[in-house]
């Protein structure tokens, strides 16, 4: 039975191919532009694939734009300033790859995403992964919370239940839904009637159809929806942004066998008229410049914690949990800034030592920041009682700067 | 608040035991305890811990349950388990001995380099053996099973005997589920094992009677304290600064330090203890960055089980450190020390009194120094130390 339905399936798709190729020259195709709406470009990628290159291979494919996002977004950031007029930024909450499956419980994924908010623009968050119940989350739902705040888009690698989750917590939300989740075109074809602001990539996907052929089931959802669906390649290894023409003369291929209307919906117009919009409200929005930013809040005094200067540094820190116990691991938070507005912090270092003992902890803590002078260094244990010595040796431009403070356990 | 009350209360209760009448004081040879001596022995308890029964482990899903360490008990003492059926947990973790075995080196298969540990209130303890070679109690009973020297197992001899026995696959089942592969099934005992290890808590000594004593105020009941015992808490606290690693209510910071033992094994052999505990951790194929790990949604920074396995580092200070123990339960578990070199605990505390500076390095550990005690000292160290057993 499944035989006879794909071999039907196939025939039909190969009678309609060579139907509807006549009304496509190949010429034509060829020159047709496309949107790309699925790029990453993350840390692992940006020495071996210099931001230069990348543009470069975006301009080699004919994209007219792209909707990049990056872990971490530094990546989106440099692709931009090196081509405004290809790059739409998106704001990927993720710091670095690993947190794919962590983020959604934490916390300082929502300060790290509206810390980001304040210093940028963006036309969307994502794409970041979210299945099911995980999408009522605290942090799942602040993501949601800030995109209606700024009236951004939500590129979410989810399945059906998280994106109806994300509709009940937003009704008006915009989401674009990463991979069209994976799903088959029947099942994309009802979320896409039941939720008007739902919009389907098809990035990393090959079902729709290849060189001049388009599978029939998804024939019928790009016509019940011809304003819908956007392609992408989905770059989420370094090697795959040399992958990024291939994909559009493949995009290129299976469009051909689609009326030339419906070919450049999908190919540029689609991505274009749905987030191109966007992006142009949320850019022409100022920037406020950073009063409002942690370091200068810290200056101000408006930082709550235990404080520490030198000469060209100063570090507000807590404990957590406070007090601390001795054996027991603990967590500095801190937000560590250049003393003068015009200098720069650029490395930090938490460690600590037990003077009268000549030795340190056992530890190395694992030191994550949240971008704009706040950090968190985990992994602490004072592991004898006494006096320590809590170091925070940060490098402000040139010079080297340590601040200390003890800390007596019992 | 509470706290600062219970403290005075207990400074006025030493303070009137050490100014008891002059008769008293001579018979009793009773030394005062300052505030700051006070506060540290009230941090040596209480024991057992308020918080009563041991923590989970949240890497090990059968941790805490009572059928889990029924099994586990079984286990431990089924030799079947190793290669020619001859050798059990127990068979070096005696309980009558503490759980250790009386010899210097333990004895399994083959003879080991290190002494025996005992293995009460290990539910406590954030690393495992004397190198702390294993992250968790059920990756350190991993390791005896599959060492040559103790058990010779393999996954495959452990399964083939977990299958053949009914009873034995009858409970592994009803715990863990069908089993996957050996490995798999070897590690499930290893945790029903564990779950059983961490009901093993010692119990209360005279030391914590006398530290409870102090904490309410209760003057009869602390001056049943052997003073020898005080005179040796006394010397523990001050010039000794032993509380320093053997801290809190388990006697130990939990941690790794080299008190100038010797760890040559023989001749052109030496066990590096940590620095080979971390690099054991770091190959182990049972440690918690391991698929055996059951925190499947690890909570992120502190709440992680695995943040101490990624956060411990080398240094060349390891060479040479080995496991702070408790001081809990010495008296039955004798020899001491890591290669069980010295035979008592006059042996032990005569260590510290002539520590041999040489060994330390100039970049180590800056509190030990030789404590150059008498004899009658080193009796009341030895006194005290054993009111730490019941």
């Amino acid at each position: 039975m499944a035989r006879t339905e794909t071999f039907t399936r196939r025939t039909l798709a190969l009678a309609f191919a060579s139907l509807v190729g006549t009304w496509l020259a190949p010429a034509r195709a060829a020159e047709l532009p496309i949107f790309d709406a699925h790029i990453h470009y993350s840390h692992d990628a940006w020495e071996v694939v210099p931001t230069a290159d990348v543009i470069a291979l975006m301009r080699k494919a004919g994209l007219k734009r792209a909707l990049v996002s990056s872990s971490n977004d530094d990546g989106t950031q440099k692709l931009y300033a090196a081509a405004p007029d290809l790059v739409i930024p998106s704001l990927r909450p993720y710091r670095m790859r690993g947190e794919i499956s962590s983020w959604v419980r934490d916390p300082s994924v929502a300060a790290h995403v509206e810390e980001r908010l304040r210093r940028y623009r963006y036309a969307a968050i994502g794409e970041f992964h979210l299945y099911g119940a995980d999408a009522d989350l605290p942090v799942p739902r602040r993501l949601v919370q800030l995109a209606g705040e700024h009236r951004l888009i939500l590129h979410a690698h989810s399945d059906a239940d998280a994106v109806e989750r994300i509709f009940a917590q937003d009704p008006q939300a915009k989401v674009l839904w990463a991979h069209s989740g994976f799903d088959r075109p029947q099942q994309v074809r009802e979320m896409l009637r039941k939720h008007r602001n739902l919009y389907s990539d098809l990035a990393y996907r090959s079902d729709m159809g290849a060189g001049g052929r388009v599978d029939p089931d998804w024939l019928e959802a790009f016509r019940e929806f011809p304003e819908r669906f956007m392609v992408g390649t989905d770059t989420f290894t370094p090697e795959r942004l040399h992958f990024i023409p291939e994909h559009a003369n493949y995009s290129r291929g299976w469009l051909a066998a689609l009326p030339g209307a419906l070919a450049e919906r999908i190919a540029w117009k689609n991505g274009e008229d749905f987030v191109g919009p966007v992006w142009d409200a949320s850019r022409a929005r100022p920037i406020v410049q950073a009063t409002a930013d942690s370091c200068a809040a810290l200056r101000q005094g408006g930082v709550q914690g235990e404080r520490l200067e030198s000469a060209a540094a100063v570090v507000v820190y807590r404990l957590r949990p406070a007090p601390i116990r001795v054996g027991q691991p603990f967590a500095v938070d801190l937000t560590a800034c250049a003393k003068s507005p015009g200098g720069e912090l650029r490395e930090l270092r938490v460690d600590a030592q037990m003077p009268d003992h000549r030795h340190g902890m056992n530890y190395a803590p694992k030191i994550a920041t949240t971008g704009d002078g706040r950090y968190s260094a985990e992994g602490l244990v004072f592991h004898m009682p006494g006096r320590w010595q809590l170091i925070f040796e940060a490098r402000v431009d040139g010079s080297g700067e340590r601040l200390t403070t003890d800390l007596v356990l019992r | 608040m509470a706290q600062a009350i219970a403290l005075a209360l207990a400074l006025a209760l030493a303070l009137a035991v050490s100014l008891a009448p002059a008769a008293a004081q001579a018979r009793h040879g009773a030394p005062p305890f300052d505030e700051d001596e006070v506060a540290r022995i009230l941090a040596h308890g209480p024991w057992p811990l308020k918080s009563g029964a041991p923590p989970r482990d949240p890497s090990n899903r059968v941790s805490g349950s009572p059928e889990a360490a029924a099994f586990g008990r079984r286990l431990f003492f089924d030799a079947r388990l190793s290669a020619n059926g001859t050798v059990s947990c127990a068979s070096c973790h005696l309980p009558a001995r503490g759980f250790t075995d009386g010899r210097a080196r333990a004895q399994g298969l083959g003879l080991h380099d290190r002494n025996t540990q005992g293995l009460f209130d290990v539910a406590w303890q954030r690393w495992f053996g004397w190198d702390g070679g294993a992250d968790s109690l059920w990756a350190a009973a991993v390791r005896p099973m599959l060492a040559a020297h103790e058990m010779g197992a393999t996954p495959a001899t452990i399964a083939r005997v977990v299958r053949s026995e009914p009873e034995l696959a009858a409970r592994h089942r009803a715990l863990f589920g069908t089993s996957g592969d050996d490995e798999t099934l070897m590690v499930d005992l290893a945790k029903a094992i564990a779950a059983h290890l961490e009901t093993l808590v010692s119990p209360a000594t005279p030391f914590d009677a006398f530290r409870d004593a102090l904490a309410r105020g209760d003057a009869p009941a602390a001056a049943r304290y052997p003073s020898a015992a005080r005179r040796g808490l006394k010397i523990f606290l001050g010039r000794g600064n032993c509380g320093v690693c053997h801290f809190g209510p388990l006697f130990t910071n939990g941690e790794f330090h080299d008190a100038g033992v010797p760890f040559i094994v023989e001749r052109g052999r030496v066990d590096p203890g940590r620095y080979a505990g971390i690099k054991r951790l770091r190959a182990d194929p049972y440690n918690l960055a391991s698929r055996f790990n059951d925190q499947r949604e690890p909570g992120t920074g502190l709440a992680d089980a695995a943040l101490k396995t990624r956060t411990v580092t080398l240094q060349h200070r390891n060479y040479g450190e080995w496991k702070v123990p408790s001081l809990r339960n010495l008296r039955a578990t004798a020899p001491y020390m890591h290669d069980g070199s010295r035979a008592t605990l006059r042996d032990v505390v005569r260590h510290y009194s002539e520590l041999n500076e040489d060994r330390l390095h100039a970049d180590g550990e800056a509190i030990l120094r030789p404590l150059r005690l008498t004899e009658s000292e080193i009796d009341d160290l030895v006194a005290f130390l054993e009111s730490l057993s019941p």
